[in-house]
Order: C-alpha cells, then structure tokens, then sequence
C-alpha cells in the first residue's frame, strides 16, 4: 500500500521503469508485444492506488473546467463564502460562548444546581429553587447519594476592601474580589495549584486558622510572582487571612466574568461580611435556616446520569426541609415542599453571563446564516444547472465512448466540492473579518476568548464540503441521467413548455427560504419601532446620569444624609440645571431590587404576590425625570432621616393592592410579615417603564434615599441645553464635595434608553441584512434560471414571432413561469415562516406575531424583485429577431 | 492458455517459479512455458501488471541487476510472505483439484 502510496507522487519514475522493463521483454523475444500502451495501462493501475490517482485527474481537470468559466466561478465563489463566511463567523462567537469549559479536570461530570447569572441573597418563606440555605448544603454532603463530592459557594462575588499588611496606607482605599467557597470547592472541581496548597475541608471549620488562597493573575499583578507571598498575612473587612496557595494559572473560578481575586472559607462569611451589612440578618448564614445565598457545584459519580441524580437531589431535599419544619409544618408550607423543583445543568462550562446574554441572539442568528448558506447553495446549484445544459453535449460523448456513469457522477461531485472548497477559503477570510465586526456589533466582552480554534476550522472544512456536495448533487444527477442515444438526445433538448424540474423546484426554494428571512427582519423591525416610540412614563430627553459611589470614599452610612443634602443644595444651583435629584439606579440600566412586603391592615389572599419593585430617591426626583404624580405628593426635603418614613407607589401598585381605597395613609413594610413603623404612602405616581423597556409594569415603590441610604446612587439632572455640557460642571461639585468621590460612569438618559436597545437593533440590522442578501441570491438565481430558459429557446420563440405573436406575448410566455415559480415559493414560504416566528418570539415586542404588516412587507419586496430577476430575461426574449433566431437553427 | 483459467492461477505459476531464486519477466514465461511442456503460455500483457500487482501487495520483491547477456534487467523474487502464500495456493490448489478429479471419477 506505502509503495502504491509513493508511486503516486513518482509518476515519472514509474513510467520511465516500466518502459525499460518492457524494452527489454521485446529485446529478448525479437517480437512484438502486442499493445505496449494497455500493458502499461494496468500495469500502472496496478501498482498505484486508482481512485488517489483518478481524483487528482478529476481535480485538474475540474480546474481547467472552472476556469473555462469565471463568471460562474466569481459568483458562487461570493455567495459561497457569504454563506460559508457568516456561518463560520457566528460558529466562532457560539463556539467562544458556549462551547467552552473550565480549565479542571474532566468538566464533563460536573453540575451545577444553578447556572443562572443571577446573584444574591434570598431570605423569606419560600424554598427557592436556584439559591440554598447553608444548613441543606449540610444536609446533602451527609445524604449524598450521586457525588463524588459536592460542594457549596456563595451565589456572588464580594468586593472587600483589602489592606495588605507592610504597604502603606495611603491613597484610596484598595477594594479586592473575594469569593466564599466550601472546604472542599478545589477539590470537587479539581483545581491544581500553581504555588503552595488551596483550600481544604479542615480550613473551613469555625475554629480554623483563617487562610485565604489567590488567583494566579493577583499574584502577579499584586505580588510580582514572588513565592514568599506563601505565609503572608492581608486583611480583608478588618480581618486578617494568611495567604496559602495561588491557583493554576488558567483558572478563573466557576464563574466566566469576575474572577475572584480571593477564594476564602464558608467559615468566615460571619467576619468578613460583617462590614458590609446595612442590615443585621447578615451575620448568622451559616445557620440561618432561611436564608439562601448559596449555590452548589457536584461531581457525579461514575456512571451516575444528571436526571438520577436530580430526581435524587430533589428528594434529598424535600426530606432536608420536612426535617427542618419539624412539628410546625403547615398544609400551606408542605405544599411548597412537595412543589420543589431543582433542575440540575451540566457545571462543565461553569457560569457564564456570556452564555445567559448571547446564547439566544447567537442561536437566532446561527439559524439566519444556515438560511443564508442553504439559500446560496441552491443559487450555486442552479448556476451549475444552467452551465449544464453547456456541457451536455461533453457528458453525451462521454458516456456514448463508454464512461460509467457513476464514473460521471464522482467528476461532477468533485467539480463541485473544489467549487465550495474554494468557496470555503475564501469564506473563512471573509469569516476572520465578520468575527471582529460581530465582536464590536454585539458588544462582546474583552474576557471571551473570541479565535479560531481546532473545533472552528473543522466546521468550516466540513461545511464546505458538505455544501459542495449539497449544490453538486442536483447536476450530478442529472448528467448521470443523460441517455446517450441520438433519438433520446435529442428529445432532451429544451423545446416546449417548461417542465418543473430540479432547477425550478430550486428557485422555488430559494423564494421560500428567502421569505422566511425576510419575515424575520421585518417583524423584528417592527418590534424595534414599537420598543423606541412607546411610551416610557417619563421624559428622556435632556437627563444628565452620573454614577457615584460614597463607600469608595469611605463614607458610613450614617454620614450618607449630609451627603446627599449637600448635592442636592449644590447640584440644583448650577446653571443649566433645571432640576436635580438622586436615585439608587439609573432609569433603563437593568439594575433592580425586589423586596417582598407587607401592607399594614392588607391580608393577601393564598396565591397573591406580595413583590415590589423598590428604588430610593432623592428630592425633585418626579419633576426631574417628568413622572406625573396622580395624588398626593412627591420625595421632598421633609422627608429626613428623623421624620415619618414615607413611600410614593406607582399606579400597578395600587391597582393591585389597594384597588378600591384611597392608598394615601396606608403603610407599607419591606420584609414580612408587617413590621412597624412602616412606610406612609403620600403618594401616588404615573406607571412607568422605569427597569427596562420590555417587561410589564411592576409594582413599585419609591423610598426617600434620605430615609434609606444607599452608598452606591446614580445623580439625575434635567439640563436646559445638551446633557454632555454639564458633565464638567457636575464633575466638580463631586470633586469639591469630597475628592475621593468617584465618578463611576456619564451618560444621558437617550444614551442609556440606546444601549439598552443596542442588542436588539444589531440583532435587527444584522436579520435584515442577511434577509435582503437572502433576496439577492434568490433573485440571481431566478435570473439565471430564466436566462438560461430563453437562451434554450430561441428558436422557438423565434416562430412564434414569426406567425404573428406580440412583444407582450413572448414577455408573458417568459414571465408565466417565474410568477408560477415565485408564487409557489410564497405558498410554501409563509406556513414555514409563521412557524418559525416562535422561536424570535423572546425578541417580538409589542407585535403579534402573525404581524399584517411585516407580512404584506415581506411578501411584497420578494415579489417586487424577483419579478425584476424575471423581467431582465424576459424583455430580451422579446427583442429576439425572428430571422436571426431562425437562420441561428 | 485460455484466459479464464490463468486468472486464478497466474499468481501461482509466478511464486512457484520464482520460488527457487529471482527471475525477470521474459525468463518467467520461458520458464512456465517449458516446465508446462509447452502447455501453459503467459501473456506479457497478465504477466507484467500481475507482477506490479503482486509487488505492491508485498508478495514479490524487485531489484533492476545484469541479465546473463550484460543488458540491465528486472529480476523479481519471492518474499517471506509470497512464501506463505504460495505453500497455502498450493495447498488449496491441490485440495480443489483432487475433489474435482474424485468426483469427475465418480459420475
């Protein structure tokens, strides 16, 4: 087989020992050999591997066809690598989003009980399914069934100040990552270190000496990779860890964002949050029953399966909390019991905001370039069809000097995979470029590690080849039913009515395939429209936002009120400033907090929500952001510290919650059940889309900031001229105010409401552009067809004209069949289209999805163009001269 | 000799005739020619593809030296696996055309 192998690349050598062996046969015999050249024929079949040897033959000669051709080549080379390109593009982005694991040992057999992005802590009297409590983390390592081990890490990273003992404290104060981790959380994922040792159970014991291990990039960035940071001592919240070990250098934690700078200890939660807490309840997690702040990572064991071990978890669980109820359980509570669901999801790719962000866009728009590929495949597919009709008289020879047709079948096919392989090249340069387009569109994070990897290139060659024999089988089939016979041959000549045949059934496909894009586009257009002109419930333009944070200056809360008092003095005096106020999150960020609540005198029924959407401001905060009050009265100055707590509750609220009464004078609790004094409703407030543009209005309630200090809050300034004109000015009053007061980030009101829809419009723009590309490919491809049709008919055309038909008739003869193909191409389209609407339905906003408009849009532009396709044709069957057309027969 | 029957057995004749040292192509067929008294004669046109074939599949081995009158030629011999292939055609061959014989005795 070697030999053969080699022989193939030594052609040379081979022919020149055959001929001296068969030289010196005849020297001997002084006769004749016979036939010298068949002789050496099979003796060169013999000895080298023929279908190596024919595919090379093909190959040169496929080449020296395409060349015969460049327009075609061009062609569907370019729609090639669109397809080729855009689909290797978007595979890149899926590829760095999703595809990814972390860098442990064997990711494959890791779950995790939550790979939500969400962050927090959970404390009331349901058993949330995506946060654990510290006792049930307990209750699972001593009845686990499916683990190798389990183990537990809080459900947030923590931003600690950090003091490193033997530097100076001077400058701002140093803020660090640290992550709360279980004893055994290195182990369980299997995590080596990079110097010293990581966490183990043994350090994560109340009576442990506190250690503390960090990440690989800390040590080098903080510690220069010096190996004496083993041993030394730092102090995060005022207490003090004795660093350990630093992890391998590759690992980030379970989480893709915000690598911890500091994994500690379960154990020291109660220290080390301590500062943090506004409110006491924080300190005793480790044995509060109900609090939820964990969430936990498995490693199965050996032949254990995701679903055995989530229905066993979930039994362990609802053991764990009867247990825990003890005598006190209530109908109502065994009910929630019995409803716990945990679903368990593959831990391998750890948790990834990436994921949560893209996976949808990045899967919507997969399936748009798939769309795409097919629809240029079909248009390389037609092209070739029609190149066909050229080279039948080729093939006839061929077959009738006695060539297999399967012979016929595997020259076509590699014609047409070195076509889409050519294709494929140039698609992946094509793809490289697209990918960092996307990357700035999409807005992705610098942490993704966007590259072309093993896994890509594979996709690529493989959709090249694929696509190659996709488009190439339609012709081949054809050829290789060619009949060589004269009488047959020439009843296949093109005469007569057009028959629905491959190429027709193609452009057909290609009308239906591009309608489903274009459908695509135009609803999520139309979405987009509705998102931008609704109506907000406040007035976006002319609003200054600026980010602050209080804490990085060290403030205590308790000094938090002057604050705040000082720039709502300095910040309403500015000139251009028409009013400003404060508030804990800026309109349209995403940034919410939820608190179950209590009314005093209000006993909600079994199944009632008791959620609010809470949001401290400051003074003048309706006026500044134009939210009218509907009764009573606003935030104002009265409301300090030492005064009534009020609130301000916005329309949703009391139309749920006091739907009959006056809601003025009641008052409301965060936490349940109610406790007192409470806060006074003064007021009432139009709805408003305040958290983000999509979702329904929730119940909101607004708190005086001054009554309910935040340390982190955002200024709102309404400004007389352009917002961005005032951001120095602004700036100042921070810096005069304190100068360690940072500003955290400057943007206008229209710029969040922009950002905030930035996906969805690149998503947008990105569908219709592949829509209206779509619409191209299928209308060359109509072109083609038509061309090609009237390029075979002539001749007929020609006598028709000659016994008396008409321009119009000839243009009709012509245009009947492409409206045929184009109608046919609409039916089958839009059933297909209206089904897959499902699956952009989380993009839809404000449209139904059977949307008339984007509909009659879509229909209509696929009928405007490709009857401009079919026209082209047309008319130039109607210029044909008679007498020409004749004599050309 | 007719085509169908050297299909089978062209391998054969040639292990067998190279088995006892290496030999070029025209001396092959003068070889099998005289020790078939005449009976059995090789075409160029089987013989010199069924060499390459046998080569490639590793059953002959080949080397150009001096033929007996000083002209430079292509001397083929058996390999250890021509060797094992060719006692086992041998065999097969002896077990086929005795049963055939046994039974052309007994009808």
């Amino acid at each position: 087989m070697l030999r053969r192998f080699f022989n193939f690349f030594r052609p040379d050598h081979l022919e020149a020992e055959m001929r001296e062996e068969l030289e010196f046969h005849r020297s001997q015999t002084s006769g004749s050999l016979g036939n010298v050249t068949l002789i050496r024929d099979r003796m060169r079949d013999a000895s080298t591997i023929n279908w190596l040897e024919t595919t090379w033959r093909d190959l040169r000669y496929g080449i020296r066809q395409l060349r015969k051709a460049p327009v075609l080549v061009a062609v569907a080379m370019l729609s090639l690598a669109l397809g080729i390109g855009a689909n290797t593009a978007i595979f890149t982005l899926i590829d760095a989003v999703m595809l990814q694991s972390l860098p442990v040992r064997d990711p494959g057999h890791l779950v995790l009980f939550n790979d939500d992005i969400s962050t927090g802590v959970y404390s009331g009297d349901d058993f949330p399914s995506n946060e654990f409590s510290y006792p049930s983390f307990q209750y699972l390592q001593a009845h686990n069934d499916s683990f190798v081990s389990l183990c537990a890490f809080r459900q947030n990273t923590d931003r600690v100040v950090m003091h490193i003992a033997g530097t100076s404290e001077a400058g701002p104060q140093q803020r660090a990552n640290a992550h709360l981790v279980s004893g055994n959380y290195f182990e369980t994922l299997g995590v080596n270190a990079a110097l010293g040792r990581l966490l183990n159970t043994s350090d994560d014991t109340l009576s442990a000496a506190r250690v503390a291990v960090i990440s690989y990039g800390f040590w080098r960035d903080r510690f220069n990779l010096d190996r004496s940071v083993l041993g030394r001592s730092v102090v995060l919240n005022d207490v003090s860890f004795t660093i350990v070990g630093v992890t391998d250098s590759s690992f980030f934690g379970e989480r893709i964002e915000n690598a911890p700078d500091f994994w500690l200890p379960l154990s020291t939660q109660p220290q080390v949050l301590q500062r943090d807490a506004w409110s006491n309840s924080r300190a005793k997690w480790l044995t509060a029953r109900d609090v939820y702040w964990l969430n936990f990572m498995g490693r199965l064991k050996p032949g254990v399966s995701l679903e055995s071990a989530q229905a066993s978890v979930n039994i362990r669980l609802r053991q764990f909390y009867s247990e825990q109820a003890g005598s006190q359980l209530s109908p109502a509570t065994r009910r929630k019991i019995e409803n716990i669901h945990v679903e368990l999801k593959p831990g391998g790719g750890g948790i990834s905001g990436l994921r949560y962000l893209y996976s949808k866009p990045l899967h919507i728009l997969m399936a748009v370039v798939a769309l795409v590929l097919l629809i240029a495949c079909a248009n390389v597919a037609t092209l070739l069809l029609a190149r066909a009709s050229a080279r039948r008289q080729e093939f006839l020879a061929r077959l009738a000097l006695g060539a297999s047709r399967t012979r016929l079948l595997r020259q076509v096919l590699t014609e047409s995979v070195l076509l889409s392989v050519l294709g494929g090249m140039a698609g992946a340069a094509f793809a490289w470029w697209c990918v960092r387009l996307l990357v700035i569109l999409l807005h992705f994070p610098a942490v993704a590690k966007v590259r072309p990897d093993p896994a890509v290139l594979g996709f690529a060659v493989l959709l090249s080849v694929l696509s190659g024999i996709l488009f190439g089988i339609v012709p081949a089939i054809k050829f290789s039913r060619l009949d060589p016979r004269p009488a047959n041959a020439a009843r296949m000549a093109n005469f007569g009515h057009l028959r629905f045949t491959g190429q027709h059934a193609l452009v057909a496909l290609q009308v239906a395939l591009s309608l489903i894009l274009l459908l695509g586009a135009g609803l999520l257009v139309h979405s987009l429209l509705a998102l931008e002109n609704q109506q907000l419930g406040f007035r976006r333009e002319n609003i200054l936002l600026v980010g602050t944070d209080a804490d990085l200056a060290g403030y205590q809360p308790n000094k938090l009120f002057t604050l705040y008092r000082t720039l709502d003095e300095r910040l309403n005096q500015l000139s251009g400033v028409i009013s400003a106020s404060v508030a804990r999150f800026a309109p349209e960020s995403g940034n919410t907090s939820y608190y179950k609540f209590a009314m005093a005198g209000y006993s909600p029924g079994p199944d009632k929500k008791m959620d609010l959407s809470d949001l401290p401001v400051g003074p003048h905060f309706f006026e500044t952001l134009g939210m009218p009050l509907l009764l009573g009265r606003g935030i104002d100055a009265r409301d300090t510290p030492e005064s009534t707590p009020v609130a301000v509750v916005n329309e949703t609220f009391v139309r749920q919650y006091s739907p009959n009464q006056n809601p003025i004078g009641r008052r409301i609790s965060l936490g349940s059940p109610f406790k007192e004094p409470g806060f006074e409703i003064v007021g009432v407030v139009a709805d408003s889309k305040y958290h983000d543009l999509r979702g329904n209005v929730q119940p909101m309630g607004f708190f005086s900031i001054w009554q309910r200090p935040v340390s982190g809050f955002e200024l709102v300034l309404r400004t007389s001229g352009a917002p961005g004109g005032i951001a120095s000015e602004v700036r100042r009053v921070l810096d005069q105010t304190n100068s360690r007061l940072p500003v955290l980030n400057v943007t206008s009101l229209n710029a969040q409401v922009e950002q905030s829809l930035k996906q969805q419009k690149t998503i947008t723009s990105l569908c219709s552009i592949f829509g209206v590309l779509a619409l191209i490919l299928a209308s060359i491809g109509i072109y083609g067809t038509l061309a090609y049709s009237v390029a075979g008919r002539v001749s007929e055309i020609g006598i028709r004209m000659a016994i008396g038909a008409q321009r119009q008739n000839v243009i009709w003869l012509v245009l009947r069949d492409s409206t045929l193909l184009i109608a046919i191409g609409v039916f089958v389209g839009l059933p297909l289209a209206l089904g897959g609407t499902r699956w952009i339905k989380s993009f839809l906003f404000g449209v139904p999805a059977l949307d008339p408009l984007a509909m009659a849009g879509a229909v209509l532009l696929i009928l405007l163009l490709a009857s401009f396709a079919a026209y082209l044709p047309a008319r130039r069957a109607a210029r044909i001269d008679p007498i020409r057309a004749l004599r050309h027969e | 000799m007719p085509r169908e029957t050297l299909q089978g057995t062209l391998d054969l004749l040639i292990l067998k005739t190279l088995a006892p040292g290496s030999e070029h192509g025209y001396g092959i067929t003068c070889c099998i020619l005289n020790a078939s008294q005449n009976q059995l004669r090789v075409e160029e046109g089987s013989l010199y593809p069924a060499l390459r074939r046998m080569e490639a599949d590793g059953l002959i081995k080949a080397e150009w030296r001096a033929s007996e009158n000083n002209r430079r030629a292509r001397y083929d011999h058996v390999t250890r696996a021509g060797k094992k292939h060719l006692a086992e055609t041998v065999e097969r061959w002896r077990r086929n055309t005795a049963a055939v014989s046994s039974f052309l005795d007994f009808a």
